[in-house]
């Protein structure tokens, strides 16, 4: 099914559509959350992200692609849960207060789907590696080198001039070899 | 690894370069950088599946 088609259908709230939108996107989405969202919240920003996109979609013109439209979407939840992080952490801890916390940091739970994929690092490793990277550097590699974006779509998408992506990339991938290698793997 | 080797693998990563082309550690280094972030970035199929069901549900 054409991007067109399938918007099309979406706009008339074709099931369908939605499953073919979902399965297609859903596993995209959820690793760029994965840059923001600690995991024990990333099924409701997940969630999140397809209200956003299923209310929006009637305003959907065109303009950009379909693809650069909603992972910019998923890309804004995440970085509004961030924000959010960012304000909890900035907040002053009034000690007389006894009201509890409202939130908590998990333990992060994997399944053993990750394990599987992987067997010369342990996953906690991979962690360690991959969390030395900031948000935009894990971003970038994700939509490069993973979904295969162009420089240009990855612009659009993080909201970054088309040099700095190139330059911010180029850091990144050398950043992550560098870890690669001092973790004595090869 | 030295410069010219390093910019092997920046061109493998932009797909310049062939996997073939790339010497012994170069191609290793790409097989551990590619298997680290697609474990790093992989789902959990019981939330995608969860997140499905919601939202079908409230349409």
């Amino acid at each position: 099914m054409t991007d067109e088609k399938l918007v099309e259908a979406l706009k008339k709230g074709d099931q369908n559509a939605f499953k073919i939108l979902y399965d297609e996107y859903a596993p995209k989405i959820y690793g760029i959350l994965k840059n923001y969202v600690r995991p024990n919240e990333l099924e409701d920003a997940l969630q999140e992200v397809f209200v956003r996109i299923l209310k929006g979609i009637n305003n959907f013109e065109g303009r950009s692609k379909l693809s650069t439209w909603i992972y910019r979407i998923a890309v804004n939840v995440g970085k509004d849960y961030s924000r959010n992080y960012s304000k909890e952490i900035e907040r002053p801890m009034d000690l007389d207060s006894e009201e509890p916390e409202t939130y908590n940091v998990q333990p992060v739970s994997d399944t053993n789907v990750k394990k599987e994929v992987f067997n010369e690092l342990s996953y906690e490793m991979i962690l360690e590696i991959m969390e030395q990277l900031d948000e935009d550097e894990r971003l970038l590699i994700k939509l490069r080198d993973i979904d295969g974006l162009s420089y240009n779509e990855i612009a659009e998408i993080a909201d970054l001039p088309l040099g700095t992506v190139k330059s911010k990339l180029h850091y990144a991938r050398k950043k992550l070899k560098k870890l690669i290698e001092e973790a004595n793997l090869i | 690894m030295n410069n010219t080797d390093e910019q092997m693998w920046f061109d493998f990563l932009d797909g310049k370069l062939k996997e073939s082309q790339l010497d012994e550690h170069c191609r290793k280094l790409a097989n551990l950088y590619y298997q680290l972030i697609n474990c790093y970035f992989s789902c959990e199929k019981s939330i995608l599946e969860n997140v499905k069901l919601k939202i079908a549900s409230q349409e």
